[in-house]
Parts: structure tokens; C-alpha cells; sequence
């Protein structure tokens, strides 16, 4: 009797209760205060970073010192928060859902035009009046802007590049302080390599993009989508950059599995490999080891000089309450001081030409600062990230055989084109 | 097994309110004490989110603003998705390769520390181990085995036997039954604690009766262990099939969904539409697909194989 | 002969499933910080216990297992009653709609979390449950899966057992602590099993739902540690340690098991 249709009926109910109760996303919460007296900012921020190194010993000491310099001169406390790499998106996104996200958090290049286009961030551009801005790296700007809107600030830059076994070049009867310079080169070191039974380079097929297509496909004068949507990926210095990578798959100068590998240390660790592409931590990894000499190139020239590096910057989400703070957080932040600290402990490389002078004796770091000038971070563009693997599939398949280089850019064009438009 | 309308119909005079209210209360108490507010905590914490998730099939949200109602604009586009096809399909082939070894292994172990060899209680433990390893350092364990040079340790054995070095991971027809093979690594030790649970609750007797009649132990297994763990096997079967179309850490850490989206699976694709994308209200339409894949999977296998004799 | 064939697959197998745990404690030892994905390199040359030292170095440790004991023992203990009972009604009540309600309840667990986290934070928000115990207790209380395993097993035990309590007056509660319940040790072990494993070893939920540091579960705290590139010793450290626990409650739940049921003398 009872248990007829008494389930039912509850579970109808209390769907239904609390479906009609359901609030959205634009609930606010005060917890903060806003302060718009013409005298200053105050209030509280909230800051989500990342441990960068892994010690903190050191990084913390780092952070307390920049945050309470701030706090110092602005009045405004800051509620620090060091939240994990892991599923950093999904933290972030999800709080930013139920508004009740950080004031200011960190990104990297593939997010910040998904997120500036989706209008999830506060535009920074009214407040960088009385900020230097010419001090930065030109490319360390590229990534903090969307549509002629700066949104982000940048801390920290790498600069990708190949970097030679002394031993092997040498072995193979070239001048390690005469690195090749141009593609022609390259392809001429790579010939004598793999003749005596050396690999020429890494490649990391199975990773990003920005450290296989697309430095080669930039050198080549090319580019691989444009801000406006145009897809130039399969023009000729496109077409060009899939037959170089096609020709050392071929040749053998990568290993076989550079379809899907991530990374070729241990080939490089062992000996077995002339040059690798790397950055800063592949200096420190390399120094630590201490098991061969190596020297670092300038990234190479076709017809451009340019290589790939990342920037790291910090943004403020559109929904924060204390918009003025956070802002005034993430010019302190990026300055010309905080970026020494910050840089001289995670050994990146610092944005501000004027915060450049950290490396002292690290000759290999202070050689690759010189690079950043050179390095773009990778498509600035919304779908940025989602074309990726669409090109990663394409040149996949080039390797395996399946496609010619033309068949395989004009390919990756056309995957680009349908989800661009 | 009595039921309540049966008990009333068997009486010939209808027995005062109260007193039939008691002999609810006492026959049936625990139904309501307990699944009552179970299926309240179950509307909250499960419904609640699910129907909200359904809710935003048919919005358009960019995180931040309000969602803007756009129809079945979603559902569309999903159709004529191609790569949401492909990862279906890459699903389905994971599951192929996937749940029958992976319940066969867990039986095989299961069977062997219950036979009483010497020590087999010890390999309870050994066999159980990936399953408290952290996943992360079982994937690169077996990215290193799998590794698609000639250093890589599975193509080292293969030289043997005259087989040349394999891409496995860097191979599209291959990456999958190796990202396959890794999580029955993985999961066979929990297949094997629940067929171990259910071989507990076989009557001893059985087995004494059938070995006095001279059956060889092959034919006890067939015709006595085999059939009587069916209510374990309807478990295994169900759970292993929502693990296997829920896939997605392998494919995260070792090939990025690649090579050419061939370990692109449907949770991996939803996953990168939505906090990739950004395209959440794609990523909730896929995942009601997956649901309603899985719940049809379900249902024909309880079809099969969830009978049973008083209930199913 | 046939014995020396299994005692070497017995072994084989053996070493093949020992091997990644293996590692896993030898790669702890070793001081490094850049990881290589090859094992071989994973057997220090000079063993440190340098990683467990530096995990263990501030009275954050202490914190983050408390926090994985608070959020874990109790969830378990919970589920391993719940879906016991809920086990038993599934599996030997009738009522209109039990089957449908049960699906019901299976259907949630074929929808991925991925997705589901977002608006369970939302409501978890609203309940000003953000950074605290509850959005990471109160949802684990049961688990449909345990209600699953229960049940199965409840199936293999025949009903005359209930009737006869019941001709004998017994109400139903009765009949299920002094019969149902005994009985199902093995399988409430695996329950109890299943669940600590999971519970202990979650990182989505409490990355997503807890903000402070003071607050985090060993996992969280142990990814909090990993730098951009990872730091491989401590990742094999704190795997290590988060190891320990687990490996030991299966131990323990397993003594359960063979305290199986008798069922000779029910005829």
C-alpha cells in the first residue's frame, strides 16, 4: 500500500524541490570588500600560484617576501594560496563557475585567448598607464594579449633551443663553437651523425606541438593561424616545415618512435644522440648529471630566426571583487624587483630586460635569456588548443607513411578551417 | 518469500488498520529506516547534480555569465561530430580488448590462491599490489615495457623471437590494446578479491559430493564453481563495463589521445572539449551519450546474465 | 610435473606484479629531481632517505594524514554498513519499483565525475561546504557499487533462512544483525576494502573542494610538493607512504575473508 507509488512520488519531489531551487552561476558572494575612495586600493585579494621548483625551502621564503612588500605598500592582504599543477584547469574553472574563484591566477599562452575570448578576464589595459611597459621582452607580450587588449602580465619566459653533445660533435668532425646556424646546416651535421650510428635530434611527436611543428614551420616564414581566424598552415613555408620533419623521420635522424614519444632523454643521457631541444631546466637536469660537455645554439634561421618559449603570466578573473587590488597585485608582481627574486629561485627567465642580470656565473642561462627575443609562445588564438592534436594527428600519419607532407598539411588546414569557422 | 499483497489475501477477514500497520513495521522495517533517507541523500547528491548537468545540454556558458538557452544547437552538432563517433568507436574497441581478459585474469588468480598451494595466500598480497600503486608509476612502468625502439623491453623479447622492434605506442592499430593491457594490469587484483569473496560462499559440500562421485577437477569447475559465481560474474561484467567506457588517465599520461586521435576515447574527448574547449555544454551532451551507451550495455547484460532464481 | 609448471607461472606472475611496487620503493631512495621515464635508471646509485625526510619535515605531514584518516574512516565505516543493508534489501525485499530504483541508482555512476564536479561544487558552494570535511564525507556515506557487491552476494544465500526466523516472529531488523550480517563478513570486508582504497586515494574531490593547505588530504598535500617538472624522489616517496596505509587495510580486511560462512547444517 505504502510502497506503491511512495517512491516515486518522493523522488519526483525532491527533485523537483530543489531542481526550482537551483541558483545560477551569478551568485555573489560579499566576503570582500571593495574600496573605490580615490585614496588607494584596499581590501583583500585572493592568489592562486603554483610551486614552481620543487623546494620549498627556498620558494617559500621567496613568496612571503614579494607578498609582503605588497602588503606593505598597498594595505590590501593577500590570501595566498599555492594550489597544485595537477588538474589545475578543472580547480580553476570550476571555482570560477560558482564564483568563488581567486582574484589573480597564473596561466599559460594556450589559455589566456580562451579565456579572454569566453570574456572570462578583467582587462588589464586601463591600468598599465603608469607601468613600463617598454622594459619587457617584446615576445613575452605577444601571449598577455587578445584583440589589442592586454589581460595578463608576464613573470617568467623560456627560451626552447638545440642544445649538442661536445663529444659527438666533435666525433663527427665539426667545431662545437660553430653550430649550425640555418636548416642546410643542420641537415649536413645530421647526415654525418646518423653515418656514424647517431641519432641527429629529438622529437617529441606525442607532445605539444610548439616544441616539433612549430618552431620549424615559424623559421620557414610561416605561421599557423592568424588572429582573424585565416588558416596559413598549409601555405608553402608550411608545406616546406612538414617536409623537413618528413625528411629526418625518414632518414632516421629521429628515432622511429617519434610519432608518439614524449621525450628522448635517455637517448640523449646515454650518448646516442647529437643534439636535443631544450630549454632552462634541460640546463639544470644537464648540469646536475655532469656525464658530458654540451654547448647551446642559436635557434636556427631559414627565413626567420625564431624558436619556441613559453610565458607564464598572471591574470584576475572579470568576477572578482576587488578588481583595483588584484590589477595593482599583478603589476607589483611582474616588476622589475619581484621578478628577480622570483626568477633567481625557479630559474626561468625574466620578462623585464632590467631583471635580466640574475645568471651571474650560469653562462648557459644567461646565453639562453638572450634568446627570448626570439621566442614566440606558441598560437595565440582561442582554439589554439583544440587544433593541436588536429595537426598532431595529421603529421602523425605523415610519419607513419600514410600521407605525403602537402597531403598532410593540407589536411590539417582543412581541420582547422571547420573548427576556426 | 512472502509479500505483503499475498499476506492480505490469504486472510479472509481484513485484520484492523494497526494491527497490519505492525506486522509492516515488523516485516519491513529496515526498507524504511533505511532506503528512505538513502534516496533522499541520493536525490541531493546525485540527482540534483545530473539533472542540472542535463539541464546544460541545451544552454550555451562560458563558465562565466548566464547560461544562454540555445535548444538542441548541441545535440546537433554532436551528430555530425565525426571525431565523437571515432571516440565512441575507440571506446568500444578498448571494452572489447579489454573486460573479458580482464575478468578472466581476476578469476584465474582468484582460483589460484583459493586452491591451496603452498603460499598462495602470500600471492593475495603480491597480486593485489598495482591496485594500491599509484597509477602514475604503473603507466610509466609500462610505457618503458612498451617502449617502441629496439631498447624497449617487450620488443627486446620479441628479437627473440625473430619479431621486429613494434611501435606499440607510436602505432594506431597498437596504442590501444597496450593502453588495454595496462589497466587489466592494474585492475586484475580487484577482479580477483571479489571472484575470491565469491568462491567463499560455495557450500564446501559441493565439492566434497562431487569428488566422492569422482569428477575430475576441471568438470567441479565447469559444472558447479563456474555456474554457482554467477552473481559475481553479473558484478565483474557491470562494473569492469563502466570502468572500461570511463577511460581516461592512460590515455591523459602516455599518447595524448594520439596517435591520430586512435586513443582518443569518449571521456578523453569530452574532457578536452570541456576544460580544454572550454565547450562545456559539448562535454555535458557527450556525457550523456556515455551514459546512455553504458546504461543500454547494462541493461542488455543484466538481460543475460542477471537472472537468477527468486530474483534477479 | 604439473605442480613444478604452476609453481613457476605462480612465480613468474608473482614477479611481474611485485616488479612496479618494487621500483616504486627504490626509486624513493633515490635523490633526484628530474624524472626519467626508465626504471632502470630508478635503482639508486647512492640511497638517500633524503625524499621521506623532506615529505616528512614540517608538521604539515602530520596534518594530511589526520585529514585522509578523518576522510576516509569514516566514509568506510559508513558504507560498509549501508551497503550492507541496502545490500540485503535489494537483494531479498520486494516492493514495487525496487528494481528501477536500483537502476536508478547504477545509472549516476555511469555519468564521469569530470563533468559532474561543476555542479556539485556549485551546491557544495552554496552549502558553505568549500574547504571543509563535509563535501568529502557526506556524499561517500554509501556507494551504490557496494550495494551492488552485497547484493550479488546476498543472492547465493537461499531465503529459507529468513522464513524460518520469520515464522519464529523475529521482525526483520532482527533478522538481519543476527543472520544476514554474520554471514556477510567476507563480502562487507570487500566493501570496506574497496572503499578505504578509494577514499584514501582520492585527489579530484579534495583538489577541487579544499583551498588551505592545513586542510588537505596526504595526496593533495604530497602534489602540492611537485614543482612544474615534478620532482621524481618525492613523487616515489610520497607514493611510498600513501602506499603503506592502504596495502595494510587490505591485510587487515583480508583475515575477514576466510571466516566464511558455513553454510553445511542450513539443509
Amino acid at each position: 500500500m505504502l510502497k506503491k507509488y511512495g517512491f516515486f512520488l518522493m523522488l519526483v519531489l525532491f527533485a523537483a524541490l530543489l531542481f526550482g531551487c537551483q541558483e545560477t552561476a551569478d551568485d555573489g558572494e560579499e566576503k570582500k570588500e571593495v574600496s573605490k575612495d580615490g585614496d588607494g586600493i584596499s581590501g583583500e585579494i585572493t592568489v592562486w600560484a603554483h610551486p614552481f621548483t620543487g623546494d620549498q625551502k627556498i620558494e617559500g621564503p621567496m613568496w612571503e617576501e614579494i607578498i609582503s612588500k605588497y602588503e606593505e605598500e598597498t594595505g590590501v592582504k593577500v590570501n595566498f594560496e599555492q594550489i597544485p599543477w595537477a588538474n589545475r584547469d578543472q580547480k580553476v574553472l570550476t571555482a570560477l563557475a560558482a564564483n568563488n574563484g581567486p582574484d589573480v591566477f597564473y596561466v599559460i599562452p594556450d589559455q589566456m585567448p580562451q579565456y579572454a575570448d569566453a570574456g572570462m578576464l578583467l582587462e588589464l589595459t586601463p591600468y598599465l598607464e603608469d607601468n613600463d611597459m617598454e622594459d619587457f621582452v617584446e615576445t613575452a607580450l605577444v601571449s598577455t594579449t587578445w584583440k589589442d587588449k592586454v589581460y595578463g602580465l608576464p613573470i617568467l619566459q623560456e627560451a626552447y633551443t638545440l642544445m649538442y653533445n661536445t663529444d659527438i660533435v666533435k666525433a663527427i668532425g665539426e667545431d662545437p663553437s660553430k653550430l649550425p646556424a640555418t636548416w642546410d646546416e643542420f641537415e649536413e651535421w645530421a647526415a654525418k651523425a646518423k653515418e656514424k650510428g647517431y641519432y641527429a635530434t629529438s622529437f617529441g611527436g606525442g607532445g605539444s606541438m610548439n616544441g616539433t611543428l612549430y618552431p620549424f614551420l615559424w623559421q620557414a616564414g610561416g605561421e599557423v593561424l592568424t588572429e582573424n581566424g585565416e588558416v596559413k598552415i598549409n601555405d608553402d613555408a608550411g608545406v616546406e616545415a612538414f617536409e623537413f620533419i618528413n625528411n629526418m623521420y625518414k632518414k632516421e635522424w629521429i628515432p622511429k618512435d617519434s610519432i608518439t614519444a614524449i621525450a628522448h632523454d635517455d637517448l640523449w643521457d646515454s650518448g646516442k644522440m647529437m643534439a636535443i631541444t631544450g630549454s632552462g631546466i634541460s640546463v639544470s637536469r644537464l648540469l646536475n648529471q655532469d656525464t658530458f660537455e654540451f654547448v647551446i645554439a642559436p635557434p636556427m634561421k631559414n627565413k626567420e630566426q625564431v624558436t619556441y618559449g613559453t610565458t607564464g603570466m598572471f591574470v584576475s578573473p572579470i568576477n572578482t571583487d576587488n578588481a583595483d587590488a588584484a590589477a595593482e597585485f599583478i603589476k607589483f608582481m611582474t616588476n622589475t624587483e619581484s621578478q628577480r627574486a622570483f626568477n633567481t629561485v625557479t630559474q626561468y627567465i625574466p620578462t623585464r630586460e632590467s631583471a635580466k642580470d640574475i645568471f651571474g656565473d650560469n653562462e648557459y642561462l644567461a646565453q639562453l635569456a638572450t634568446y627570448t627575443q626570439y621566442a614566440l609562445p606558441g598560437v595565440i588564438h582561442p582554439e589554439g588548443r583544440t587544433i593541436m592534436p588536429m595537426i598532431q594527428a595529421e603529421l602523425q600519419t605523415m610519419m607513419e607513411g600514410k600521407k605525403t607532407p602537402k597531403e598532410a598539411a593540407d589536411a590539417a588546414a582543412e581541420a582547422i578551417k571547420a573548427k576556426v569557422n | 518469500m512472502v509479500t505483503v499483497s499475498k499476506a492480505l489475501t490469504i486472510k479472509k477477514t481484513k485484520p484492523p488498520l494497526g494491527k497490519r500497520l505492525k506486522k509492516e513495521w515488523n516485516r519491513n522495517a529496515i526498507v524504511y529506516l533505511f532506503l528512505v533517507p538513502i534516496l533522499i541523500h541520493f536525490t541531493i547528491f546525485q540527482v540534483y547534480p545530473f539533472l542540472l548537468s542535463f539541464y546544460l545540454t541545451f544552454m550555451d556558458w562560458r563558465i562565466i555569465g548566464e547560461p544562454v538557452f540555445v535548444g538542441l544547437k548541441h545535440w546537433q552538432y554532436f551528430l555530425h561530430d565525426s571525431l565523437a563517433w571515432k571516440a565512441i568507436w575507440n571506446t568500444v574497441k578498448f571494452s572489447i580488448y579489454y573486460i573479458v581478459p580482464t575478468m578472466a585474469l581476476g578469476l584465474i588468480l582468484a582460483l589460484i590462491i583459493n586452491s591451496g598451494v603452498r603460499g598462495a595466500k602470500f600471492f593475495k598480497g603480491i597480486f593485489f599490489l598495482p591496485v594500491v600503486t599509484s597509477f602514475v608509476i604503473i603507466a610509466g612502468i609500462w610505457g618503458w615495457l612498451f617502449k617502441g625502439t629496439e631498447a624497449g623491453m617487450i620488443n627486446f623479447i620479441l628479437s627473440f623471437f625473430g619479431i621486429e622492434p613494434q611501435l606499440f605506442l607510436s602505432n594506431s592499430s597498437q596504442a590501444l590494446a597496450v593502453l588495454a593491457g595496462l589497466s587489466i594490469f592494474k585492475v586484475a587484483g580487484s577482479t580477483m578479491i571479489y571472484y575470491f569473496a565469491g568462491l567463499q560462499s560455495i557450500d564446501k559440500q559441493l565439492y566434497e559430493a562431487a569428488q566422492m562421485d569422482g569428477a575430475s577437477t576441471l568438470r567441479i569447475f565447469w559444472t558447479i564453481t563456474f555456474p554457482l559465481l554467477k552473481p559475481i560474474h553479473f558484478y565483474v561484467l557491470i562494473t569492469t563495463t563502466i570502468g572500461s567506457f570511463q577511460i581516461f588517465d592512460s590515455a591523459f599520461l602516455l599518447t595524448g589521445g594520439g596517435p591520430n586521435y586512435a586513443t582518443t576515447t569518449l571521456v578523453y574527448y569530452l574532457y578536452a572539449q570541456g576544460f580544454t574547449s572550454l565547450n562545456l555544454s559539448y562535454a555535458a551532451v557527450l556525457s550523456y551519450v556515455l551514459f546512455f551507451i553504458i546504461l543500454v550495455i547494462s541493461l542488455i547484460q543484466r538481460k543475460y546474465l542477471g537472472k537468477d532464481s527468486n530474483l534477479y | 610435473m604439473k605442480k613444478v609448471i604452476s609453481y613457476i607461472a605462480l612465480f613468474i606472475l608473482g614477479f611481474a606484479f611485485l616488479m612496479p611496487f618494487f621500483i616504486m620503493i627504490l626509486g624513493s631512495f633515490k635523490e633526484v629531481e628530474f624524472a626519467q621515464m626508465d626504471p632502470l635508471f630508478w635503482i639508486p646509485e647512492d640511497p638517500t632517505i633524503g625524499n621521506y625526510l623532506y615529505i616528512m619535515r614540517d608538521g604539515m605531514f602530520v596534518r594530511w594524514i589526520w585529514n585522509s584518516v578523518v576522510i576516509t574512516i569514516i566514509p568506510v565505516l559508513s558504507q560498509m554498513f549501508l551497503c550492507a543493508v541496502l545490500g540485503y534489501i535489494f537483494a531479498k525485499k520486494q516492493f514495487v519499483g525496487r528494481d528501477l530504483i536500483f537502476w536508478i541508482f547504477m545509472g549516476v555512476i555511469m555519468i564521469p565525475q569530470q563533468l559532474l564536479i561543476i555542479p556539485k561544487y556549485i551546491m557544495f558552494s552554496d552549502f558553505g561546504w568549500i574547504n571543509t570535511y563535509w563535501a568529502l564525507i557526506v556524499p561517500e556515506v554509501w556507494g551504490i557499487m557496494g550495494v551492488f557487491l552485497v547484493r550479488q552476494f546476498l543472492q547465493n544465500i537461499p531465503n529459507d533462512l529468513e522464513e524460518a526466523a520469520y515464522i519464529d516472529g523475529a521482525s526483520d531488523l532482527q533478522v538481519f544483525f543476527k543472520i544476514i550480517l554474520p554471514l556477510s563478513i567476507p563480502v562487507v570486508a570487500t566493501v570496506g576494502t574497496f572503499s578505504f582504497i578509494s577514499n584514501w586515494n582520492d585527489l579530484f574531490q579534495p583538489l577541487i573542494y579544499l583551498t588551505e593547505e592545513t586542510m588537505f588530504p596526504i595526496t593533495l598535500g604530497l602534489a602540492s610538493m611537485l614543482g612544474k617538472e615534478g620532482n621524481f624522489g618525492i613523487e616515489m616517496a610520497g607514493s611510498a607512504v600513501s602506499f603503506i596505509p592502504t596495502f595494510l587495510i587490505f591485510l587487515f580486511f583480508q583475515r575477514y575473508f576466510t571466516e566464511g560462512i558455513q553454510m553445511s547444517g542450513m539443509k
